[in-house]
């Protein structure tokens, strides 16, 4: 089938990640004047489509039917497509995934996706137990089972099988809070060691909080245009070259036996490589889910760039930041930025966009041509976009 | 008085199913658990054993399941001690370990120990019967 080629055109975050001191709809405000702010030659009435990613307002803003609110509040009127998004911690890949597919098919020309997550509440206590609902509820948030648990689970795994060091852990969680330094919106940007990434405190064995992301609220927006129309938008558009989608089961200890192995992450990326015509080497960039250290560390070795089991290595050695292989994270990742869940994939698009148009500042990696986003929602359920400037059409 | 009986009930900040057959099919599930059973599904039709339990099969999607008893002790796949960021009700120290019951069945469970390093992989775990509010039960773990 013929489709239609697919370019962001502007993209914006809320400026400072953290406790947001406002509203939901505050939020999302800041992130969509972020983006209009960025694009003169774009307004409101331009926007055919709309989509909102958002996780859990019901749950820490007491809100559903979030898209018309997020939709009036930057002053669009969808007229082609119009929907919400929840995949939990993936769900900003997801909606761009179906802006893509929308305007690729030709339902529609010009989508803005705005991720918007406000998970701080008045209360921490409720704010915490809020997380149970992301996870398999009844059989395992029942016996108090959440996600610091879950990765923690897989740490030991991959630690028991490859070997892997807490402080190969740690050199991820410095590696992601050192980039973050360039960032920002981060949350969390700090120089540390990886003696005082181990140092800080204690959350599920082997991770400290240096290990975890955190709760987190912010915000960010993208607008995804058919190639016919993006030179209406910008001089420099950037095209979604290849995508990829795999999932498997809910129910935790049940999706596969060996947590160390994430063979869903294979079939997404490897379906985003085929579509794109590129491989493992070609990433100049990668903005992947780092929720806690160890994601990053099976991930590398999922996307191809380390040898499987040496995700641990392949950070600690410096592979992963400037001057390595490929570049991950440079924003600081969901370790540096903070985690606003519905929020991270889409800001995960806007570094990219950011880092192939030449426009990330201090965080720049030189020459970026092609770079990748990854997302997750649990060990088993990932969702990959390759990104590349005109020249790589 | 209890954090539980000072406040009045909300079902959307309570953590723990809801266990009585007029809300869940899985009701049975708790009634054995009170036994000191552990049990799930089994398809009559195609023989699949799930776990979570299931009303419908997976597999074939028939509704001819029966109870069927898991083994109560499951060997330790992995394990950690989770210090800080536990959910309101569940206070820190929590011992947690991936369960191994049969080739097909594992899950997360709680392990009451006071030795917080005690759980590690490949040692075993016995089922104890968990109480909590409003009289229903959760399953939990005792190294063996």
């Amino acid at each position: 089938m013929e489709t239609r080629k697919v370019a962001v055109v502007a993209a914006g975050t809320s400026q400072k990640w953290g406790i947001f001191p406002g509203t939901y709809r505050d939020l999302v405000a800041e992130a969509g004047k972020a983006v209009f702010d960025s694009c003169p030659a774009l307004s409101g009435g331009d926007i055919e489509g709309f989509i909102a990613s958002s996780v859990m307002p019901e749950r820490n803003v007491f809100q559903s039917h979030v898209a018309p609110l997020a939709a009036e509040t930057l002053g669009v009127r969808p007229t082609k497509l119009f929907q919400r998004v929840e995949n939990m911690c993936g769900s900003g890949t997801v909606a761009i995934r179906n802006a893509y597919t929308a305007i690729a098919c030709g339902l529609a020309d010009v989508i803005m996706v705005v991720g918007a997550e406000k998970m701080h509440t008045p209360e921490w206590g409720e704010t915490v137990l809020n997380m149970l609902v992301g996870v398999d509820r009844e059989w395992e948030g029942a016996v108090g089972v959440t996600a610091p648990v879950q990765f923690a689970l897989t740490a030991q795994m991959h630690m028991r099988r490859f070997g892997t060091t807490v402080e190969q852990l740690a050199a991820v969680s410095a590696k992601n809070h050192r980039h973050a330094l360039g960032n920002p919106y981060a949350q969390f940007p700090k120089a540390c060691t990886i003696d005082e990434v181990r140092a800080s405190k204690p959350v599920a064995a082997p991770f400290t909080i240096f290990d975890c992301s955190s709760i987190t609220d912010g915000a960010a927006a993208v607008v995804l245009v058919c190639e016919e129309r993006a030179r209406e938008f910008t001089d420099q558009p950037i095209y979604l070259l290849g995508t990829g989608q795999a999932a498997s089961g809910f129910n935790y200890a049940n999706v596969h036996a060996d947590w160390s192995e994430w063979p869903t992450l294979r079939t997404a990326v490897g379906s985003a490589y085929r579509m794109a015509g590129v491989g493992p080497g070609d990433i100049d960039v990668a903005e992947v889910h780092d929720c806690f250290s160890i994601s990053e560390v099976i991930v590398t070795e999922e996307m191809g760039w380390a040898e499987k089991g040496g995700g641990g290595a392949f950070a600690a050695e410096g592979r992963s930041t400037y001057g390595g292989d490929v570049v991950v994270n440079p924003r600081g990742g969901l370790l540096g930025c903070g985690h606003p869940l519905g929020a991270t994939g889409v800001a995960q698009a806007t570094e990219v966009f950011r880092q192939l148009r030449g426009e990330a500042g201090p965080r720049q990696v030189d020459g970026a041509a092609i770079g990748l986003t990854h997302n997750l929602s649990g060990v088993a359920e990932h969702h990959v976009v390759i990104y590349g400037r005109e020249e790589a059409l | 008085m209890s954090q539980d009986e000072a406040r009045p009930y909300s079902f959307t900040l309570d953590p723990f199913p809801q266990q009585a057959p007029e809300w869940n099919r899985a009701s049975a599930f708790y009634d054995h658990l009170r036994e000191g059973r552990l049990t799930t599904t089994r398809c009559r039709t195609c023989d699949l054993v799930s776990w979570p339990p299931r009303s419908v099969c997976p597999e074939c999607h028939g509704d001819d399941l029966e109870w069927i008893d898991l083994p109560t002790e499951g060997r330790i796949l992995a394990a950690t001690v989770q210090v800080a960021g536990t959910p309101p009700g569940f206070p820190a120290a929590l011992v947690f370990a991936l369960l191994e019951f049969t080739p097909d069945v594992r899950f997360i469970g709680r392990i009451l120990t006071e030795d917080l390093e005690a759980a590690v992989a490949d040692r075993m775990a016995s089922l104890v019967v968990q109480e909590v509010s409003r009289d229903r039960v959760v399953p939990a773990f005792r190294l063996v």
